[in-house]
């Protein structure tokens, strides 16, 4: 039984970071003032514990710990990579060939690279994602960097590795991890709003030739703070082959600015043309997002077009009626009435 | 199934996200930080609805994003160095704002600039120093959590943080929403 082991080694090298255990230790040399981190000799400080000890124990418990134990052994080593020596992390990261471990030494290691403002020390990770002949090691490597500030430190490193290239890899583990991420990253780390994110998700949906994973980050990845050239990018994307993709590219114009009106009269030219229910779906959803109340004449007129979504176009129409002020509000109340009516639409239903 | 079914199927995925539970960690890594202020000022006067942290110094300790995990904290700079009260930024000071989910924000007041402030990525990195710009009675770090701007004091009272706690970067302090 290695756990016990473990964990008193973890706790050791976490220490630092813990303030009851902290408090006979000298602080971390980047918070004291200049004149005494100066005579603060870091070299001459004993290691805590040696990293190849760590991952043996944490190697076992990851393969077969609880999730909760796994979670945990994550955390910890997250927190020991911020004082652990820096060549021994990045030799682990390069060297790793369990993938669940390679995750969380990824993702330690991208911690580290967070917590010291230094995208250059993601090198063998990205390294990894892109190159390693194994596709669970590169899954393993993408998923990693998962909400840690990855679109902004990859176009630091010059662009080399990013994630409209990994999103090419022949294997979809890796290409779903890229949607995921970016998915991740625009909710954790940005609240759901930045302007190079939502240009890293058009990109990526553009350069994908993974229609379901195109889909999903359209649909996901809100375009309010786009620019002309990617909404365009997306409008176009209505007129795919694939229908997946064309809903992805309907939700997505959905939160785009609204601008000229050109948006909604793409939409609206693409509802009469289609001929799938999802993207006819995703277009009443999208002209309803867009202009909210004022979208009403705009899916009247298209009532019988499509006389199956006519239900569909009625609820938002009764919806939008609301005049509810914020979308997620009106979305709420349209889901839920979706709900009821299908609950209705089962034969068994009293 | 009928079609209004099978629509709500492949659309319900879509729903606006959840607000998430973030942890906070004290913003000053000296184990003397504590927190001074809670819900009310210096906990007996009026209403605050923040934590306020100090470990007694003026720019001399970094300034800490509080945030575990990487999280884009958006700087609003301007003030000049001061260790005593000041109208900057209608009081804030220099700031960080970290936005969420529907209105959520948590935000870090009273920063006193230096060569690492700025908007950035990053996980509990420096954001300056420990500082008193804006309406600031003595360096602190200030800490709130609101929801369209109305500040929520659950995040830290739902883990028995008050007066006197440890502001130790090593200390979570509250679960902010965002
Ligand atoms: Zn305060």
């Amino acid at each position: 039984m290695l756990r016990p082991a473990l964990l008193a080694t973890l706790l050791l090298a976490a220490a630092p970071a813990r303030g009851d255990v902290a408090a006979d230790l000298p602080p971390d040399v980047a918070d004291l003032p200049p004149d005494v981190a100066d005579l603060d000799d870091r070299a001459a400080a004993p290691a805590l514990c040696a990293l190849p000890a760590m991952l043996d124990a944490a190697r076992a418990g990851l393969a077969d710990g609880s999730d909760a134990y796994r979670r945990y052994l994550a955390a910890l080593l997250q927190e020991a990579a911020l004082t652990l020596p820096e060549a021994d992390l990045l030799d682990a990261v390069a060297s790793e060939r369990d993938p669940a471990l390679l995750e969380v030494l990824g993702r330690a290691l991208a911690t580290r690279a967070s917590h010291a403002e230094d995208p250059g020390l993601l090198q063998p990770l990205l390294d990894r994602a892109a190159l390693d002949g194994d596709p669970a090691l590169r899954a393993a490597a993408v998923r990693a960097l998962r909400a840690t500030g990855s679109v902004e430190a990859m176009a630091a490193l010059g662009g080399g590795v990013d994630y409209a290239l990994l999103v090419q890899d022949p294997v979809p583990e890796v290409r779903a991890a890229v949607a995921d991420n970016l998915i991740a990253e625009n909710r954790d780390v940005y609240g759901g709003r930045d302007a190079r994110l939502t240009a890293a998700a058009v990109e990526v949906a553009t350069a994908a030739t993974d229609g379901q994973v195109a889909a999903r980050v359209l649909a996901e990845i809100p375009l309010d703070t786009a620019t002309p050239d990617a909404v365009a990018a997306v409008t176009a994307a209505l007129a795919a082959d694939d229908p997946a993709r064309r809903a992805g590219a309907a939700l997505a114009l959905g939160s785009a600015p609204p601008g000229d009106g050109a948006t909604a009269r793409a939409l609206v030219a693409r509802y009469h043309r289609d001929d799938d229910a999802t993207v006819r779906a995703a277009i009443l959803r999208a002209l309803a997002r867009l202009g909210q109340a004022s979208a009403i004449p705009t899916l009247r007129a298209l009532r019988g077009v499509a006389p199956a979504l006519d239900p569909e176009l009625d609820l938002w129409l009764d919806v939008l009626g609301l005049e509810l002020q914020e979308w997620h509000l009106i979305l709420r109340e349209k889901l839920r009435r979706a709900a009821r009516a299908a609950q209705h639409d089962t034969p068994d239903t009293p | 199934m009928k079609l209004a079914s099978l629509i709500l199927i492949a659309l319900v995925a879509f729903a606006s996200p959840a607000a998430i539970a973030a942890t906070a960690r004290g913003p000053i890594c000296d184990t003397r930080a504590r927190v001074g202020s809670t819900t009310y000022y210096s906990c007996s006067g009026s209403y605050h609805g923040a934590l306020d942290m100090s470990n007694g110094t003026c720019n001399s300790w970094n300034h800490r994003g509080m945030l575990v995990g990487s999280r884009y904290y958006r700087y609003y700079g301007g003030c000049g160095q001061s260790c005593s009260a000041t109208s900057c930024n209608g009081g804030a000071g220099n700031y960080v704002v970290v936005s969420g989910s529907n209105g959520w924000q948590f935000r870090q007041l009273h920063i006193g600039a230096n060569g690492s402030s700025g908007s950035k990525t990053c996980d509990r990195c420096a954001l300056g120093l420990v500082s008193s710009t804006g309406q600031s009675y003595g360096a602190h770090v200030h800490a709130d959590n609101r929801r369209y701007g109305t500040r929520m004091t659950a995040w830290y009272t739902s883990v028995g943080t008050t007066c006197g706690r440890s502001a130790y970067c090593g200390n979570v302090v509250g679960n902010p929403t965002l």
